[in-house]
Formats: C-alpha cells, structure tokens, sequence
C-alpha cells in the first residue's frame, strides 16, 4: 500500500528493524523474505537487517543494562525486576524504490 | 479456500484493515496492500536508462510493526470479548501435555454455569474438536496446515463460525508447542499454560518466553508425580522468576484430583466479568 501511493515501479532495499530479543532469527528471516519476494517488485532487493540489541531498566540498580537474553537476570546486580527496553523490535523500517 | 479451515473463505483478505471483520469478504482479495500484485507489469532489463532509475531511488519510511496487524486484530477481539462478557483464554503447551483431556473435563465440570464453546488448533486432524463435541459443546477446529501457532485473525474467522454468547466461556486450544504461540496475543483475557509433570520441571527455564506470558500454570498429571523425578515446588518456582504473580493449579484431569480450584478460579472469572456487561 506504502509503495504503491509511492508510484514507483521497483523496490531496491528492504530494512528491517529485529530486535535480538524476538523470536525471530534474522538468517532465518532473510532466507524466507528473499524467496517470497522473488516473484514481486522487490524481486532482488538487498533485504537490510539492523539488529536491535536487548536492553532492559533494572529497577534495583536504577539504570538501563543490556540483556542478551530475555528474562536472563540483570548483569550487573544478579536481579529479575527488570523492564524490557529494547530488543522485542520487529519492524519494517523503511523500503527504497525506484 | 480458507487456509485456516478449509471452509471456502480466505484466512488473510483482512490484512489491510484489522477493522474488517475477519475472513469472509472475499470480493477484496486483491486489495492495495496485497504483497504481490499480479497484474502489475514491469521488466527490469527493458528499462531503457539504468542511471536514471537509480537517480529515482528514495526512501520510504515505513515504521510498521510486522507483528502489529495481528495485534491490531488481537485488541479488536479483546475488545468484542469484553463487550460481550466472553471469557476467552488460550491454552498453551507443548502436544500431549493433556490440554484436550483437561477442557473436557472442565467443561463436563462448568457446562450448567455458563455456555461454553471451543476453538481446536491444530496443525492436521479434528480429532479434538470431535473429542470435545462428545461433551455437548459446540467446538471450532482450526487446521493450521503448516503453522505452529494459531493468530488472532484465525481467532476471529472461528468466532464468526461459532458465535459465542453473551456471558459464556471460549477456551482456545492452541496448537502444541511451547516456543511460537508466545509470540501471538489472540485477544485472550488470560493465557493458561500447561505443563505435566512428565515433562521435566526445568521447562520454565527452557521455554521462558511462554511461561512469562501466561497468567496461569497448570501442573497436570500430578498422579503421575511419584514415578518420575519431577520437583513440582522447584518448576513453580522457576515459573515464578519469570511471572512472579503467575497462579499455579496442581491437578490430575485423569483422576479429578485438585481440578476443583480450577474449577472455582473459572468460576470467579464468570461472576466478575457478568458485573460490567450488567452496566
């Protein structure tokens, strides 16, 4: 719908926000993405995975930490009061046409 | 044909607008937004000035959440459900963990207090539909085909199909497996998960997603308890890293045993959801 009020006719580049978070693997992803698109207008398109690192507010050390892993304890103080920040992005960011 | 149930509808002609009432408007199949347009004609190779095509080159910003179609339908059936005083939940766990054993029990337990109907997934079959129809209540299958999860839009086509009632309970049987239905809000008031004691207690740990996004934990098949080593304060307390609030039932729906809280936790769900649609 986006690409169509664009009137343009090709879509070269396809970026997508994914956040480590999810559960969704971006190898995975892309694999799918690049055979489902073949046959549309964004047949060949560079598909542009940004990866969302987690992050997460601990509530006992009063500050964001980074998390690998959702609901792993925080890294700095060994706590689970945490509130997810980032990291649980699944996004179509932005597409580049032509 | 409908992907979801094979009923002749299509599971995904409301990809445009989560407001459209589910699957049965098939007029519009190839909406704006349908990914692959197939009447649209264009040849790369034909193009007669490369430079000046990559000279067009822009970007759009699109900043859509890809899961948020199904959570736009999520809050739409949340909504419905509230409106009409349904207490939905979604009944998750991995296959064999006694889900279909443990609805019918239930319902042959809490069928004089309220309507109940059911939504069955599954990626094959109807036998648990069939399972849950012995009961008298009316049940939905929803055939996955290849899916592991069942999605709000599947959600709101089987709604449409079986009409549920103002004040009565729909209980969702979702596809077994413990990773992919975390990921997918049906518009349920509560998820309940399942876990029988054959399964190992460190399955909160392994499968944390799930387990954090359910408000319930049934331990089931706990006359099966002392045969094998399955630490049952141990597993609720790893639950309880995850979901510090997370209600836990321990029961047998083989021998009935502990299924009466359960019962009385259902039970209470009624009477405060009867208050606001009195309103």
């Amino acid at each position: 719908m986006v690409f169509e009020n664009a009137g343009a006719a090709r879509v070269v580049r396809i970026g997508i926000d994914i956040g480590d978070l999810t559960g969704f693997e971006p190898d995975a992803l892309a694999f799918c993405l690049e055979a489902l698109i073949d046959p549309t207008t964004a047949a060949g398109a560079t598909i542009d995975l940004v990866r969302i690192p987690g992050s997460g507010f601990c509530h006992t050390c009063t500050r964001e930490v980074a998390l690998a892993r959702r609901y792993d304890a925080c890294p700095e103080c060994g706590g689970l009061d945490i509130d997810l920040r980032g990291g649980r992005e699944l996004r179509l960011r932005e597409l580049e046409v032509e | 044909m409908c992907t979801t149930c094979g009923c002749g509808g299509s599971s995904d002609d409301d990809r445009a607008d989560p407001g459209h009432d589910a699957h049965h408007a098939h007029g519009e199949e190839h909406d704006a937004s349908h990914p692959h347009d197939h009447g649209h004609t264009h040849d790369h190779a034909t193009d007669p000035d490369p430079e000046s095509a990559a000279a067009r080159r822009r970007l759009i910003q699109v900043e859509q959440d890809v899961l948020g179609r199904n959570n736009g339908i999520a809050a739409l059936n949340r909504q419905d459900f509230s409106r009409r005083g349904i207490v939905a939940l979604n009944f998750v766990s991995s296959p064999g963990s006694g889900k279909t054993t443990l609805l019918c029990k239930t319902i042959e337990a809490l069928k004089a207090d309220a309507p109940i109907t059911v939504i069955e997934g599954d990626q094959r079959t109807s036998y648990d539909a069939e399972r849950i129809r012995s009961t008298g209540i009316p049940a939905f299958q929803v055939n996955t085909g290849k899916a592991c999860h069942l999605d709000a839009a599947m959600v709101r086509h089987a709604i449409d199909h079986l009409g549920p009632t103002q004040g009565s309970f729909l209980f969702i049987e979702n596809v077994g497996n413990l990773v992919c239905p975390a990921e997918f809000d049906l518009g349920e008031q509560a998820r309940i998960v399942i876990l029988s004691v054959t399964e190992g207690d460190d399955k909160p740990l392994k499968y944390a997603p799930i387990f954090a996004a359910s408000d319930v934990l049934i331990l089931n098949k706990i006359d099966l308890a002392p045969y094998v080593d399955f630490d049952i304060p141990r597993c609720i307390a790893y639950a309880r890293e995850l979901r510090p609030d997370i209600e836990v039932f321990k029961l047998s729906s083989r021998t009935g045993a502990g299924l009466e809280n359960w019962i009385a936790w259902l039970r209470a769900r009624v009477v405060r959801q009867e208050a606001p649609a009195t309103r």
